[in-house]
């Protein structure tokens, strides 16, 4: 194969490249753009509370803060989040807060046992069996955690543990 | 050769170890998981960080040495496409010295921090690159998966090229425009493959 053969294969396997990328870049930054917008205020959801009820947008608290936490009972960083968030119950008494997974319900009951937190008022936890927090929410890896005001207005979007304090700090910079 | 790659891996140790220790990273460090993590996390996280620190040093040279083998072989096929014969184990010295440019980027970081903005952040660290345009525009207004490319875009970069192509061209014995043309061909399209790849999978991950 000549020289010049080899430098054509070469250049259309460079622009093929990327053309691919820089299609699957666009489109990336496209859907981000529009999830970042969606999630602007709570979006349209349903899941399914530990005694099998239905949770959707209009089951939320429309007076308080809402605090969304994805996690997952085998995810060590979830777990310190729920203990933090276990500790410092009394400063979250104004605030909803909404664990959801996909796991079963058995390990989302578990989870809420363990922790103390399955007989708290404002702590709900949400089972997605249909896995819609992934496209819905832009979930993409564990803990994630999503601050709303009373008015459902986003204030903070967060991935990775975020301790109560920091949580209450975004809450009264916003109020 | 190797007396080039051995002190510029060594320099770029010492210059990493004397960013660290001047700007008190451990302490920015610290204070950037108070907001996350528990004390107790904390406290785990240092003394694990402690413990390996040693091993990220031994990494620079591992990686340097990944890095220049890489641009090497890519400034090679440039110089095939352009009919120029020249052995591997030139175009790595070439690319070793041209390397050492880079070392001016830890130490204009560590000046700007220590002289000029002395109340800084994790992040500040983090993602200043200076000289680029991200210092320009700076990283809190843009999207992540801009943050990268707007680094990449800096004076020490182009002037990466620009010795990479001197160098090439007092070893081709042939003019600057055809060695810069032999860089900025290969490597140039190498560097965008790599950008593009990144902020891919920033956006992927992200």
């Amino acid at each position: 194969m000549s020289r010049k053969s080899i430098l054509f294969i070469v250049i259309g396997a460079v622009l093929t490249l990327l053309g691919f990328m820089g299609y699957k870049v666009i489109r990336l930054a496209q859907q981000k753009q529009a999830v970042e917008q969606a999630l602007q205020e709570v979006p349209n959801f349903e899941f399914v509370t530990t005694k099998r009820e239905v949770f959707n947008q209009a089951s939320i608290d429309p007076n308080t803060p809402t605090l969304f936490v994805f996690y997952n009972s085998e995810c060590d960083y979830c777990r310190h989040e729920a203990l933090d968030i276990s500790e410092n119950i009394e400063e979250l008494q104004d605030i909803e807060v909404l664990f959801i997974s996909t796991e079963p319900k058995a390990e989302i009951i578990d989870f809420s046992e363990e922790f103390n937190l399955n007989q708290q008022q404002n702590i709900h936890f949400l089972h997605d069996s249909t896995s819609s927090v992934y496209s819905l929410f832009d979930l993409t890896s564990y803990p994630y955690l999503l601050i709303y005001d009373k008015n459902k207005r986003l204030l903070k979007r967060h991935k990775g543990q975020l301790n109560v304090q920091a949580i209450l700090r975004v809450l009264k910079e916003n109020e | 050769m190797k007396l080039n790659f051995t002190l510029l891996g060594l320099l770029l140790i010492c210059v990493n170890i004397a960013f660290t220790n001047i700007l008190n990273l451990n302490e920015v460090f610290y204070n950037s998981l108070i907001n996350t993590l528990s004390s107790e996390q904390i406290e785990g996280v240092l003394t694990f960080q402690k413990k390996w620190q040693w091993l990220s040093y031994v990494f620079i040279p591992v990686l340097l040495l990944l890095k220049v083998a890489v641009i090497a072989v890519v400034i090679d096929l440039g110089c095939f496409f352009f009919n120029k014969d020249i052995k591997y184990k030139k175009l790595f010295n070439i690319v070793v010295k041209a390397e050492f440019v880079f070392l001016l980027v830890i130490v204009f970081k560590t000046i700007w921090f220590y002289f000029f903005k002395t109340d800084y952040t994790f992040e500040d660290l983090q993602y200043f690159y200076p000289l680029s345009a991200l210092s320009i525009v700076g990283y809190e207004g843009i999207k992540p998966w801009l943050i990268y490319p707007f680094q990449v875009l800096n004076l020490f970069e182009f002037a990466y090229w620009f010795i990479l192509a001197y160098l090439l061209g007092k070893e081709l014995g042939d003019d600057k425009d055809k060695s810069l043309s032999i860089v900025l061909s290969s490597y140039g399209t190498g560097l965008l493959i790599w950008v593009v790849g990144v902020v891919f999978l920033t956006l992927y991950m992200g």
